[in-house]
């Protein structure tokens, strides 16, 4: 009986000791509505904690009335609480007017608090992506943070774009893009995911960011998370919009009575067709109406989220179809998220699983969208028995081309992706990480008999089937203890390892049976054009980062990174990547405290750090014998031209990044400033070699690249009352690329018009300087110094002396200009002859321009009053030229029958005195007036600001859509790219360019104006 | 647990670690690394189509649906055979036939020419030891393959020699990128010494006599083609003399080979030709010919568009008929190869469609899709030969039997023999109606060019047709001019800045 006393009291004991509680309560902001998805733990256990739920509400059980709750959510100031002795917490959030307690994604399970972080990182929310309805994540990143340059080609409904973070440091064309990250997943694109699935986007810029992704982190990395979900009741959300689109810019063409006056004139009265009866070819057509229309473009999404007990989910679907401005062009894309995570105590994981399939029709831009300008406009589009007409004067009918030629895409991805953690001890957790993917993308191509020449040659298709399986695992530890009041470190040691494995098939057929069938049994296979191809590669990685925190006042950060590739030979596959970075928040400083009400605070931050670049061929060590040429039915074996090169390495960039961030007005506004410096060494670099040695180049690490940069980012909140707010981020960049070191000092010229020399910028234009068309004969006379003189005519418009440029008469000797033999007339373009030979040729180019902007842009403003906003968005960009490649080449003459511009066909030169700048099309390109690809007069200033989004959104009162058991509903009108600021001539400035041929305007996918309701809807 | 998962990590790092080397090792999967190859006989063959592929490549063209092969720029657009076709010419053409290259003319490059010396040069070196590893590798098997290896070098370093002059000499494989790829060039004179001669020479030591070969490789009757051809050049500045005795001697070797139809060739008379009924087989169908003795091959189903410049391609043609070919050949009705060589029609599609290597007669009327034609290039066949020994005959003093050689083919040609009292025929106007009659017979076959430049008769041949020319555009009526250093090509200009070593051809910038 003493016995089961004692035993009793003896657990009284315990549980009195222990006095473990369940505390609940809600959470609510300063105008009372729940906030869910707040983060509640204890502070100082190893325990998860919880989140609130959709109503705000939360449950937890605390060691004890000692115990500290710590409250948090993006957004808002965090709060702790003392439990005591109470089970029922309420609590009030206050939004935060700063961003300065937003979490910053670093990698690898790092977070660090913005205020905090020491390099140069740029974040896009949710709440920023859901203002620009984004189809793709070029959408939704455009003109959102300083540094960041994306190329949208957003006109294609499958175009997707290119980014450049912090300027063009390679002249490798493959590899110029940033690494994804995505839930930590090194990825190769995020095409697969739907900007509204993603909760933040966080850009790392600077090496001593990206240093942790090592050969991988030269151009920059972007951290993708996606949504998780949040405790509490299932959370609905409904959203779909309907956006209408036009051409944008629509082009003046070349009318039926222009190129029947100017065939006329060319060609004496004959050449064109006077038939006036026929109405075949009495038509005046402009191709741009017959060829465009009207674009409908359909986003529907559902999403759930919620949780409870330690589960979470998170789920989103989205299709998308879009209906392009040109005829038979569309995409179809359902884009599927799942995120599961589970916590256990100790224990988590985390399940995300991605499904994507793209479908759609490509249409042929060359012969479809650009073959507007070069078919006659007055030939009918259609045969008299109504079927579409096929080539006239060897151009192709541009309707014909869009509706019958079918190249459909069906890609798909799928990515499983599971996360396990333990939380060892208090301070200590380990990570790890499996992620699997397939893509699976295929195509198939058929272009009808129709549509060849004269409508009865072969029909001809393809068959495509592309495969990519990789694999990564990671694993990671997260060390994180503070001791003593001020000294907080942080931690993270850890390995990963990747395969990647390609395998790619494709059948091409011509000869088909019948045109309905486009498998390889219906076609003869065209064994040119047939064959399938393979490869793999493999990484591995340790890495670790160490982060000290004093006081909140002084940071240092290192990270190392050893990276071992396959793509390198055997002796140099190993290279290791660190970085350093420090932050000064100066305003913590005692004597700074008298700044506090309007400097809130200050922070001053400097990193360097090294980085690479890896992406060269994967085989790039191996000298090799190459396969697949025949002769007389043997396959030939031929040591492949591209060398091997067994000491080939990464290229590494160093920088060193200057920022300052800076809040006032708690936070009301902030002011941030970057300045970096990027050299880019042992540049991966395709060598010539003398091709007298039977190679042709090899890849070599040579030569170095400098970019500099200065990036400025403004928010604010200029008004905010009761009703009314108004909020402004702005960024603004100015970057800098040039070469500063190539191979032996050698320049070498890109895709025959891109000079890369040492000095010189990325994008040059190496071509001739137009100085306009010689008006007469007598025109081209230079004096001994090669000063242009000027022919003097008497009243009867005889030819009487020359005189100089001071006005005076000159006697002496004339010089006059020759090209491809030929002394330069009246009609003929003048070139600036470089050398003062007198003999324009390849010696005459010059730097004609630069396809680079310098400059670029974003502001985004949102208004709000009430239940109404509004958010404009403003981009744009400056300092780059374009090569309007199209134009030149309608004014080239080279075909009997391609209408030049109708500018040209009004004002070419066609006798002596004409003042022009185009030259007699007569002499074709005889004398080298026309130059197609090398002429200055073909060179358009690229810059252009756009009103790139406009999105006004109504949100219904609580208590109105309650009634209809909505927790929420709004409706908006949305507009994209709806005005446009640009000198340049053609459809859009903005277009996406190819490795090192940048800025070339060569026919591209014209972009459209849009306007759309859309409905979001929440139960 | 904590301890558990502690080990786990660690032995994981661990393992992964080690593993590393290994997982980090990734082999080409679509091709084989070169120190693994010529291990077999397969490998012989697979190198030695290889060579054929890349020769056929640079002549003929890559496949694409453009015009890419040097066979006609070399042989034939510089001379008075063709002219270029006006607005639908490339630049590169109208330079041809308008005599102002420059160093941008596409076909000024040697890449490929350089690409099948390289494959030569690693078949010369690595063939033998398949031998050690393979017994079907047999010395016949080798001693056969490394003579057309050889040869294929020989034939590559003359055709630079005939074009450009002095040659960058490669002999052994470059394999090694630490090494200095950028050599200078060696003489030309020095070039035919030590590489061209040597290697012909050695590539018939090396072939198996007497045996029927394939029409479409190097047998022994081509590498005495290809010798005799060597034998009898001059270059343009004197400075490379023919040794027409030597020639003779090849010819005789040649007339003791087999030919593909397993004939012996004899050369005896014109029945060693194909008969005038047959002419065209020596373009249509070569292989087992009579006459036939090395035509490169082509196969549309593999190799894509043939796409001649001067026949049918996916685009416009960029070469068209000299107007002296049509006014004045067209004339001679008696001739059999004029409607079976080319479109006796005048005007746009027709002046610029050479028949001889089409199934076609007389006019272009093509049932075949434009790009599904075989088109076999002849590099040599008995009829060239038959003229080649006519004119060393007539250089050597044997009028006679230069005579009867010349006649066996205007015979085959349909045309009356001449009369030994014919003058066209006399000693002094012997070579120039040698000279004219390759010009018919050999019409498209790469050969005038080089026949003007060896028989010394570019200007006086060339100057009316080019004033002509130049009439036409307007420029002033200057003929080839007197700059001889002309007749050699520029060098490309990529390909000299790729070689800082190299020079360029004087006249040339």
């Amino acid at each position: 009986m003493r016995m089961l006393l004692l035993l009793v009291i003896l657990l009284s004991t315990a549980t009195g000791y222990s006095q473990s509680k369940k505390v609940n309560g809600t959470i609510r902001d300063g105008k009372g509505a729940p906030v869910a998805g707040v983060s509640v733990k204890v502070k100082n256990s190893a325990s998860g904690g919880t989140v609130s739920d959709a109503d705000g509400k939360f449950s937890l059980t605390v060691p004890g009335p000692a115990a500290v709750l710590g409250f948090s959510f993006v957004g808002y100031l965090d709060r702790e609480e003392r439990v005591g002795d109470r089970s029922a917490i309420d609590i009030v959030l206050n939004e935060s007017a700063s961003n300065l307690e937003d979490v910053v994604v670093i990698g690898y399970g790092g977070l660090a608090k913005k205020k905090d972080a020491t390099g140069a990182t740029a974040q896009v929310n949710a709440k920023a992506i859901a203002e620009k309805n984004p189809v793709t994540l070029f959408d939704a990143l455009q003109g959102q943070a300083a540094g960041v340059l994306i190329t949208n080609d957003n006109g294609d409904p499958a175009g997707q774009g290119t980014i450049q973070i912090r300027g063009a440091s390679t002249i490798n064309a493959e590899g110029n893009g940033p690494l994804w990250v995505i839930d930590g997943v090194l990825s190769e694109n995020g095409r697969f995911l739907n900007p509204a699935d993603i909760e933040t986007i966080d850009i790392l810029k600077d090496a001593s960011s990206a240093a942790i992704y090592g050969a991988r982190g030269a151009n920059g990395v972007i951290l993708v998370t996606t949504k998780k979900g949040k405790g509490g009741k299932p959370s609905i959300n409904l959203n779909y919009y309907h956006l209408f689109g036009k051409l944008a810019h629509k082009l003046r063409t070349t009318t039926a009575a222009e190129l029947r006056a100017y065939r006329a004139s060319r060609d004496n009265n004959s050449g064109y067709n006077a038939d006036s009866t026929n109405p075949y070819l009495n038509a005046d057509n402009d191709y741009q109406d017959l060829l465009f229309k009207t674009a409908h473009k359909q986003v529907a999404s559902v999403s759930v989220s919620g949780g409870g007990s330690g589960l979470n989910y998170y789920g989103g679907v989205t299709y998308t179809d879009d209906q392009s401005i040109v005829l038979n062009s569309w995409i179809k894309r359902v884009q599927s998220k799942i995120n599961v995570g589970y916590t256990a105590g100790k224990f988590s994981v985390t399940n995300n699983l991605s499904f994507a399939w793209e479908t759609g029709n490509t249409i042929p831009v060359g012969n479809s969208a650009k073959q507007v300008f070069e078919r006659n406009p007055w030939t009918s589009i259609y045969r008299p028995d109504g079927s579409y007409a096929s080539y006239v004067e060897s151009k192709r009918n541009p309707v014909a081309q869009a509706l019958f030629n079918r190249d459909i895409d069906n890609n798909y991805v799928v990515q499983f992706n599971t996360t396990l953690s333990y939380q060892l001890f208090k301070t200590l957790k380990y990570t790890s990480l499996f992620n699997a993917q397939l893509t699976n993308n295929t195509n198939n191509q058929f272009s009808p008999s129709s549509l060849t020449s004269g409508g009865t040659g072969d029909a001809t298709g393809s068959n495509t089937f592309e495969k990519t399986v990789n694999w990564e695992v990671q694993g990671y530890f997260n060390y994180n203890e503070k001791f003593g009041s001020k000294h907080t470190v942080a931690a993270t040691l850890g390995f990963s390892a990747d395969k990647w494995r390609n395998d790619y098939y494709t059948v091409a057929m011509s000869k088909y049976v019948t045109e309905n069938i486009n498998t390889s049994n219906a076609g003869l296979i065209d064994l040119t054009k047939t064959r399938t191809t393979a490869w793999a590669r493999s990484n591995a990685s340790f890495f670790g980062r160490v982060n000290y925190n004093y006081d909140g006042k002084y940071i240092l950060q290192g990270t190392v990174r050893r990276d071992g590739s396959s793509r390198f030979g055997a002796n140099n596959k190993w290279g290791n990547f660190f970085s350093v970075s420090a932050a000064w928040r100066f305003t913590q400083e005692k004597f700074m405290s008298w700044t506090r009400d309007v400097l809130y605070d200050g922070k001053l931050r400097y990193s360097r750090g090294r980085t690479g670049n890896d992406a060269i061929g994967n085989y790039a060590s191996y000298t090799v014998m190459s396969f697949g040429q025949y002769y007389n039915g043997q396959i030939g074996a031929g040591i492949n031209t591209t060398l091997g090169n067994n000491i080939i390495q990464w290229e590494t960039t160093s920088d060193n990044n200057y920022g300052i961030d800076l809040s006032f007005l708690k936070g009301r506004l902030t002011f941030s400033v970057d300045y970096y410096t990027k050299l880019t060494k042992d540049l991966l670099y395709r060598d010539e070699l003398a091709k007298e040695s039977g190679g042709s180049a090899v890849t070599v690490n040579v030569g170095s690249i400098r970019n500099t940069g200065l990036e400025f980012t403004v928010t604010g909140t200029p008004v905010s009352t009761k009703n009314f707010t108004w909020d402004v981020s702005a960024n603004l960049t100015f970057q800098d690329a040039r070469i500063e070191q190539l191979a032996g000092g050698a320049s070498f010229i890109a895709g025959n018009k891109w000079l890369i020399r040492e000095g010189g910028r990325l994008g040059d234009f190496y071509i001739w300087k137009n100085l306009g068309v010689y008006a007469y004969d007598q025109s081209n006379a230079y004096d001994g110094s090669w000063n242009k003189l000027n022919p003097v005519f008497d009243a009867s418009g005889a030819f009487t002396g020359y005189t100089d440029n001071t006005g005076k008469s000159y006697t002496g000797t004339i010089n006059q200009l020759k090209r491809n033999g030929i002394v330069l007339q009246g009609g003929d373009t003048e070139w600036l002859d470089v050398n003062k030979d007198g003999i324009i040729d390849e010696t005459d180019k010059v730097i004609g321009g630069n396809g680079l902007p310098t400059r670029f842009f974003g502001i985004s403003n949102t208004f709000r009053y009430k239940n109404i906003s509004l958010n404009i968005f403003i981009n744009g960009q400056f300092g780059n030229d374009i090569y309007n490649l199209v134009r030149n080449q309608q004014n080239e003459n080279r075909s009997t029958y391609t209408p030049p511009i109708w500018d040209a066909v009004l004002y070419a030169w066609r006798k002596q005195g004409d003042a022009t700048v185009y030259p007699y099309f007569n002499r074709r390109d005889d004398r080298g007036s026309i130059s197609t690809g090398y002429n200055s007069l073909y060179v358009e200033d690229g810059s252009f600001i756009r009103l790139s989004s406009v999105r006004l959104n109504y949100t219904f009162a609580p208590k109105l859509v309650n009634k209809v058991k909505l927790k929420g509903a709004s409706v908006y009108v949305y507009g994209n790219n709806l005005l446009m600021w640009t000198n340049y001539s053609w459809y859009d400035p903005e277009f996406s360019s190819r490795g090192l041929t940048i800025g070339e305007d060569g026919g591209k996918y014209p972009k459209r104006r849009e306007v759309g309701v859309g409905v979001n809807v929440n139960f | 647990m904590k301890k558990s998962i502690y080990s786990i990590a660690i032995i994981v790092t661990i393992t992964l670690g080690t593993a590393c080397t290994k997982f980090l090792d990734q082999k080409p999967l679509t091709d084989v690394p070169a120190n693994e190859f010529f291990k077999s006989l397969k490998d012989i063959n697979a190198a030695l189509a290889g060579i054929y592929a890349s020769f056929q490549q640079e002549m003929t063209g890559d496949g694409s649906n453009g015009f890419t092969g040097n066979y006609f720029s070399w042989g034939d657009m510089r001379s008075d055979n063709f002219d270029d076709n006006g607005q639908y010419a490339s630049a590169s053409y109208k330079q041809l036939a308008q005599n102002t290259l420059t160093s941008g003319n596409a076909s000024a490059n040697w890449t490929g020419l350089y690409r099948t010396i390289g494959r030569c040069n690693m078949a010369i070196r690595y063939i033998p030891q398949a031998a050690s590893f393979d017994n079907n590798a047999t010395t016949t098997a080798v001693n056969n393959a490394l003579a057309q290896a050889y040869a294929m070098r020989a034939l590559c370093y003359f055709q630079i020699v005939r074009v450009w002059g002095d040659a960058v000499v490669w002999t052994e494989p470059y394999l090694d990128v630490t090494q200095a790829d950028q050599k200078p060039r060696t003489d030309k004179v020095n070039v035919m010494k030590e590489v061209v001669v040597p290697d012909i020479d050695k590539a018939y030591s090396l072939i198996q006599k007497n045996q029927t070969p394939v029409v479409w490789n190097i047998g022994e009757a081509a590498i005495c083609a290809i010798g005799a051809d060597i034998a009898m050049w001059k270059s343009h500045d004197g400075k490379i003399l023919p040794d027409y005795a030597k020639a003779k001697t090849w010819i005789a070797s040649l007339f003791a080979a087999k030919g593909s139809g397993g004939k012996v060739f004899a050369g005896v008379s014109g029945n060693d030709l194909e008969a005038t009924a047959d002419w065209k087989r020596n373009f249509l169908s070569p292989s087992g010919g009579r006459e036939a003795i090395w035509s490169i091959h082509w196969d549309y189903t593999t190799n894509g568009c043939a796409c001649l410049p001067v026949t049918v391609g996916a685009s416009n043609n960029w070469a068209k008929f000299d107007s002296t070919v049509t006014a004045d050949w067209k004339k001679s009705r008696s001739d059999i190869r004029v409607a079976q060589t080319i479109d006796t029609l005048t005007g746009l599609g027709h002046n610029d469609k050479l028949l001889k290597y089409l199934p076609l007669t007389g006019q272009f009327s093509g049932n075949t899709p434009a790009l599904q034609y075989n088109e076999y290039l002849t590099m040599f066949r008995l009829g060239d030969v038959y003229l080649t020994y006519a004119e060393a005959l007539n250089k050597t003093g044997d009028l006679t039997n230069a005579l009867k050689y010349l006649n066996f083919i205007r015979v085959r040609a349909g045309l009356p023999a001449y009369a030994a009292t014919d003058p066209a025929v006399s000693a002094a106007n012997m070579e120039n109606t040698i000279l004219t009659e390759r010009r018919w017979e050999l019409y498209g076959e790469g050969k005038r060019w080089f026949d003007l430049v060896r028989t010394g008769t570019v200007t006086t041949v060339m100057d009316p047709v080019l004033k002509q020319r130049q009439a036409r555009l307007g420029t002033p009526q200057t003929g080839f001019g007197t700059d001889m250093n002309k007749i050699l090509w520029p060098i490309y200009r990529t390909v000299l800045e790729d070689n800082k070593k190299l020079v360029q051809n004087p006249s040339y910038n």
